[in-house]
């Protein structure tokens, strides 16, 4: 309704422009002049049709259906369904690129755009939750490395692990397990990751200190389709759910 | 449908002519002035249709945008239509396609001429040649040397238009990639100081060349409060003479007026961007003397909303 509203005023907008038109536009000496204008048009027929048949191919790809999802996945601090499901897949799908074991996987939740809805599930929809290029890279942290990524994680609540848990307890990380074993700060920890992340983007500046980056030669986006075609195959519908991968101790 | 499109394109040639007869043809008749009209666009984003969801729902899309352009092109004579880069990423017609399609509607539009961004690189230097073809227009860079690269000799540093006798030079000024483009994706491309390089390249197009209007389409960024010392348009305005106005892209910055800075020389510089994804245009209309100075100006950002969206 509210829209409705705004788009007389558009209408509006447009006409007050029209009637300006015929008014002289420029006279000479005029005084310098900004104005904010909407244009409401239709679409040029012949861009159209350059459009169509790339639109046609797009959607079939766009609204092919790859699986099907028992319910909707969303995200949420520390853990979540949909960051659960997200980085478990990834792990397991780099440790394929990889060729050999990776101890743990890291996303954060502001690189899942969207839910994965209920029902069929389509490339549009992860499209829409991994939009970007992102390539995925294998890091070696030192356990020092480890422990600051822990520190942001307890702070921001917004990363999301696979093969990593632990518990928080008054604000402290602690029972820290890196694929099952004890966590050992003397120790380097391999670690599967968007090359964003990577690269020190949303503000983990400290993985920038990595002993060394091993690029997988394969984004992000196309691990997830993936795995979930793979999944279909098999005859398995997405589901997940959360775990005791984080502990809260209140 | 189509009658309304006919009734529409026959409104706006009525406006035209009645724009020619009436008011304009005198205007030129009594100063010999001459006008020209920029058109303009940043941060395209593989935007090939209008947004179909959130706060720009209805908005922009490369065939609306054509419509707008044709109509501004029945109306004035003396138009040049200009890109600040970032063509491609933002949609999945680039993930399949490869810009391809992007640069084939620009083409069909009329484009003049257009600079790269940094997501023009997202497909590697392989991934630009492979789109570069369909493009019919050429992009100007003066600061990214492609020499070692494949891509040698596909770009032109700046390019002369003639328009109702007026000489514009236009030239293109593009942003650091250390840091911003990932290595394997610029390869070989040398990234050189756009200061230098601008003053380097506006001398030649106000000397040699003889430009009445210098345009510089510059990837650079508005401005970068958290590190002032950044290179941006507002650095580029305040170092280089003889720059009329630029068009600058990358910040994604909506400003509903060009700001005016001031050149080392005194003389006042424009800058203008107008936002991202083709949800606007941005239009500056330029008045000559007849000594081909240019005189005042008038500016607009024109948001484009698709009709069918009115009533939806």
């Amino acid at each position: 309704m509210s829209y409705k509203r705004g788009q007389f005023g558009i209408v509006l907008l447009a006409l007050l422009v029209f009637v300006g038109c015929k008014k002289p536009l420029y006279p000479v000496n005029a005084t310098i002049k900004s104005t904010n204008q909407v244009t409401v048009t239709e679409p040029d027929s012949e861009l159209l049709e350059i459009i169509k048949p790339y639109k046609e191919r797009l959607d079939a790809q766009m609204n092919r259906i790859i699986g099907f999802s028992e319910k909707e996945l969303t995200r949420g601090p520390l853990q979540s369904t949909l960051g659960n499901f997200i980085i478990d897949l990834i792990l397991v799908k780099s440790e394929e690129y990889y060729g050999k074991p990776i101890d743990f996987a890291l996303v954060t939740i502001g690189g899942l755009r969207t839910p994965i809805p209920q029902g069929n599930v389509t490339v549009g929809n992860i499209y829409e939750l991994m939009p970007f290029e992102n390539e995925l890279v294998v890091l070696t942290l030192k356990g020092s490395t480890v422990e600051k990524l822990l520190e942001h994680s307890v702070e921001h609540k917004n990363t999301q692990f696979a093969g990593l848990t632990y518990t928080i307890e008054g604000g402290i990380c602690k029972n820290i397990t890196i694929d099952g074993k004890p966590f050992d700060v003397n120790k380097s920890y391999t670690m599967s990751v968007s090359d964003y992340l990577a690269g020190g983007g949303d503000h983990l500046d400290f993985l920038k200190e990595s002993e060394g980056t091993y690029q997988l030669g394969k984004t992000f986006r196309g691990a997830i389709l993936e795995y979930i075609e793979e999944m279909t195959k098999k005859g398995e519908n997405i589901a997940c759910e959360k775990d005791d991968r984080v502990v809260v101790v209140e | 449908m189509e009658s309304r499109r006919e009734f529409i394109k026959k409104s706006v040639l009525g406006l035209g002519a009645l724009a020619m007869g009436g008011t304009s043809t005198e205007l030129f008749a009594k100063s010999k002035s001459k006008k020209l009209t920029i058109l303009h666009t940043n941060d395209m984003h593989s935007w090939i249709e209008p947004y179909t969801k959130g706060k720009h729902k209805g908005m922009g899309g490369m065939a609306q945008r054509a419509a707008l352009i044709k109509k501004i092109r029945l109306e004035e004579q003396n138009v040049l239509l200009l890109d600040a880069g970032d063509i491609f990423q933002g949609t999945p017609y680039f993930n399949f396609f490869g810009g391809e399609l992007e640069f084939k509607l620009m083409s069909e539009m009329g484009y003049d001429a257009a600079t790269l961004g940094n997501h023009d690189f997202d497909n590697g230097l392989d991934g630009l040649a492979k789109a570069l073809p369909h493009a019919q227009f050429p992009f100007l860079t003066c600061n990214y040397d492609f020499t070692k690269t494949e891509l040698a000799g596909k770009f032109l540093p700046y390019k002369v238009f003639v328009k109702g006798g007026i000489r514009i030079g236009v030239f293109g000024t593009n942003i650091e990639m250390n840091g911003l483009i990932s290595e394997k994706n610029y390869g070989d491309t040398v990234w050189l100081d756009p200061i230098g390089k601008a003053q380097e390249t506006v001398k030649q197009l106000r000397g040699e060349e003889k430009c009445d209007y210098v345009i510089c389409l510059s990837h650079l960024g508005l401005t970068y409060k958290e590190n002032p010392s950044k290179m941006c348009d507002i650095l580029l305005a305040r170092n280089v003479e003889g720059i009329n106005l630029i068009i600058g892209g990358h910040t994604h910055t909506f400003l509903s007026k060009p700001l005016t800075e001031t050149a080392p020389d005194g003389r006042k510089v424009l800058i203008n961007q107008v936002g991202w994804a083709g949800i606007n245009l941005g239009r500056i209309d330029v008045d000559f003397s007849y000594q081909h100075q240019p005189k005042d100006w008038q500016s607009a950002t024109i948001n484009i909303v698709e009709n069918s969206w009115k009533t939806t």
